[in-house]
């Protein structure tokens, strides 16, 4: 017994840690982190939306976070940490974060310096979002982070860039294992998604409140001096202010931002490269008798079928898709089965149409595969070494890849009629 | 000569050594082995378990050729006392390295990734600490402990995998010969010290209940264990890519931090942190009582006891001889995964032949 007390004494008192004890309320919790080129050649300007949990405080039943913004610059990413710590005074913790958002002029420069931050980091989780800004800095972004119902700016933000990327079709999140792996891996390019500030009409509350909710004091400024020019004016002008949008990819090429695709290039880009879950299209043509009409695709599946002849490949893409019209765009159009074969050729026309676009923008203005077909391409190797010496770039830049669409079904929305069962 | 202490059955041998040979999948060995088998990195592991199930055969014949002998005694046996107890000293020699190492890399590797803030020797001595206790109490315990871990520790694996893990896929073990298939065999054959630990089975077949269930026990090792080493390379290969592990450190903790339960969001990190802890006391407990029963074998002790705190300070000592992590990597790899195989399949090999030439068998 008493030798298992001298075991157990030490262990409890010295793993414990407890000689440098810091309570809850000490730690300041980065939940989003911004990332720009700093004032200084190759520096890096680090912001930070900070949550102090001794700053959160109860007010008539409902909590105000406050969301201070803070901003420091390194040479490296490290640097700009101890910078920022040094500036404040307080603990900062980075392992909470949910968003990194990286500047459009960072992106276009290159992400070399965030690959072995990132990589070493004991406390950013590798599951965390990154997104790019679009044509604006990072540190805008998080300013403007706020959401209308979510008081946290992170997890508005997060749900935000999700819920876009699903829009566009996306099954999966794009966060830093996902930007490691692709960094590291032979033949495959980075993609990630991308954000933007779209003038919107102010919310009301909180951020209107002036409480600093989301965004902290600076965001809660920029949407106060917007609201705050217009309220003066007798002609009153509905209340504007900047909001984040999550608007389509950023594709990279190495390291550096070679392309922005939007709307349905963006969900174009995930039919080809696997990634698509449920999305919209919109087709028009004689099949709907003139009339716009809205589907949802789902049912997706996809058959990459790669063959390599010495320095160059040839891509079959194969994709099967069901489409069920939405709502009041079907009306007046023929659903039924003898009517709804045109609509399919047109929807399968319009996407090949679609994927072929974004297949030759990769090829010509990328110049790498983005769409990770060089998964389907080790394959035909029979040693590592021959994989690794093989040049993918430039097979894929020549590639000839052939594009087949097969919408299977079109179905009736659940508010549709068909002309048979109609009125 | 036994030494006086308790005897534990096969199925007990087996979970204590499996748990202790599986001990270092958590360590650097799979981004190692990555590094030399790129994409088919997970058939090394295999090779060397088929490699190592025939290489131990003549150990385990040495062991019955001397029944109720240790190995040292049957070393002595084979080939004389001088000869014997220096084959003794260098498995001896063996085990003290594998025990150092292995306490630094576990040290270093809970210091960097699960107390940033803690001083590593602070880590280090309550492990050895841990270890020697449990050791102290002899086999049997060590052994009930194994047992009762093994259903815990195949939940929380089995947890870890019914996870959700982005962008995960199969193709990235493609180009499925890795290097070749000659340089993949010959790293097969470089690898077997993957499965030292059957050096502790050729120790403690004299602590069995029943002896010959040793050649049971050393498959159903080597069948777990490469189970355990191809499931885990393979996880690794599909998640992160042969680039991507090659640039980690420890891959299967890097795993665990990026597995989230359904969309619960919930980690499984807190449970491979558990599973970290548990497998390090008895991957390190078994060294030190290994490398304690040994010497005292060797050295004619009637109490292996009173060694274990020596054994510890040499291990805690030798610990702390590579300069860094780095070197303590390369050292373990070398020393013990490449060239393990030499004490521990070839020696008692070479005792087991000269015990066939020169005639000797239990009197």
């Amino acid at each position: 017994m008493l030798a298992l007390l001298l075991v157990l004494a030490p262990t409890a008192f010295l793993v414990g840690g407890c000689w440098d004890l810091r309570e809850l309320d000490d730690w300041a919790f980065v939940s989003i982190m911004g990332l720009d080129k700093g004032a200084q050649p190759g520096w890096l300007r680090l912001s930070v939306l900070v949550q102090q949990p001794g700053s959160v405080s109860g007010t008539g039943g409902r909590v105000v976070p406050a969301f201070p913004r803070l901003t420091s610059e390194g040479a490296t990413l490290y640097d700009a940490y101890r910078r920022l710590e040094e500036l404040t005074g307080d603990y900062l913790t980075y392992s909470h974060t949910q968003v990194v958002v990286i500047g459009e002029e960072l992106a276009k420069e290159g992400l070399q310096a965030l690959v072995d931050s990132f990589r070493r980091s004991r406390e950013l989780q590798h599951t965390i979002i990154m997104a790019v800004a679009d044509g604006v800095t990072a540190e805008e972004v998080l300013d403007s982070a706020r959401g209308d119902i979510d008081p946290f700016p992170a997890t508005y933000l997060s749900h935000l860039v999700a819920k876009t990327q699903a829009e566009y079709g996306a099954s999966s999140h794009r966060c830093i294992h996902t930007f490691l792996l692709a960094e590291a891996a032979h033949g495959q390019e980075i993609v990630l998604p991308l954000l933007r500030l779209a003038q919107k009409p102010a919310s009301p509350s909180p951020s209107g409140s002036g409480t600093g909710s989301g965004g902290g004091s600076a965001g809660g400024k920029s949407g106060g001096e917007q609201a705050a020019a217009g309220a003066g004016t007798p002609e009153q002008a509905a209340p504007v202010e900047r909001r984040v949008e999550a608007t389509g990819l950023a594709l990279f090429r190495g390291l550096r931002l070679a392309v922005k695709i939007t709307g349905e290039q963006a969900m174009a880009f995930n039919l080809v490269c696997g990634q698509f879950n449920r999305g919209r299209v919109v087709v028009n043509g004689a099949a709907t008798g003139g009339k716009d009409l809205s589907l949802e695709l789902s049912h997706y599946e996809r058959e990459v079928k790669l063959a390599r002849n010495g320095p160059s490949i040839e891509v079959k893409l194969k994709v099967r898709l069901k489409g069920s019209a939405e709502g009041a765009s079907a009306a007046g159009v023929d659903l039924t089965p003898q009517g709804s074969g045109a609509i399919k050729d047109l929807v399968g026309s319009k996407l090949t149409e679609m994927m072929s676009g974004i297949i030759t923008l990769a090829q010509t203005q990328v110049g790498g595969d983005v769409f990770d077909f060089q998964l389907h391409g080790r394959g035909t190797f029979r040693t590592w070494p021959e994989w690794m010496a093989y040049d993918w770039d430039r097979a894929f830049r020549e590639a000839k890849v052939s594009v087949e669409v097969k919408v299977t079904e079109i179905r009736p929305g659940l508010a549709t009629q068909t002309q048979e069962s109609g009125p | 000569m036994n030494i006086k202490q308790g005897h534990i059955d096969g199925r007990q041998a087996t979970a204590l050594l499996w748990l202790a040979a599986s001990g270092k999948v958590l360590l650097t060995i799979p981004a190692l082995i990555v590094a030399e088998g790129f994409s088919a990195s997970w058939l090394i592991p295999l090779g060397s378990a088929t490699i190592a199930a025939a290489a131990i055969l003549p150990g385990l014949a040495l062991m019955k050729r001397f029944p109720g002998r240790s190995l040292a005694g049957a070393a002595e046996e084979a080939v004389g006392p001088i000869a014997g107890r220096a084959a003794g000293l260098v498995l001896a020699g063996f085990l003290a390295a594998d025990a150092a190492l292995v306490l630094r890399q576990f040290s270093d590797a809970f210091g960097s990734v699960i107390l940033p803030r803690t001083p590593i020797p602070v880590i280090t001595l309550v492990l050895v600490l841990t270890a020697v206790y449990s050791a102290y109490t002899g086999l049997e315990s060590i052994g009930r402990l194994s047992m009762f871990l093994v259903p815990w520790l195949l939940a929380f694996f089995a947890l870890g995998y019914t996870g959700r893990v982005p962008d995960l896929s199969f193709a990235r073990l493609m180009p499925f010969w890795g290097p070749g298939p000659g340089n993949l065999a010959v790293q097969a054959l470089k690898h077997t010290g993957l499965y030292s630990e059957l050096l502790t089975l050729l120790i403690l077949i004299p602590y069995l209940r029943k002896p010959a269930v040793g050649r049971a026990v050393a498959f159903w090792v080597i069948g777990l264990t490469v189970a355990v080493m191809i499931l885990i390379q393979v996880s690794i290969l599909v998640t992160f890519d042969v680039l991507g592990t090659d640039r980690l450190l420890y891959p299967v903790i890097n795993l665990s931090d990026l597995v989230t339960l359904g969309h619960l969001d919930a980690r499984v990190e807190p449970l491979i942190v558990l599973l970290w802890i548990f497998m390090a006391a008895i991957k390190v407990s078994v060294i030190l009582w290994t490398l304690g029963t040994h010497l005292a074998e060797t050295l004619r002790l009637p109490q292996f006891k009173p060694l274990l705190p020596i054994v510890a300070v040499i291990a805690l000592a030798g610990s702390r001889l590579p300069g860094g992590i780095q070197q303590t990597i390369d050292l373990y790899h070398v020393s013990v995964t490449h060239v393990g195989g030499v004490p521990v399949f070839a020696l008692p090999g070479l005792l087991w032949l000269a015990a066939v030439l020169r005639g000797r068998r239990a009197a």
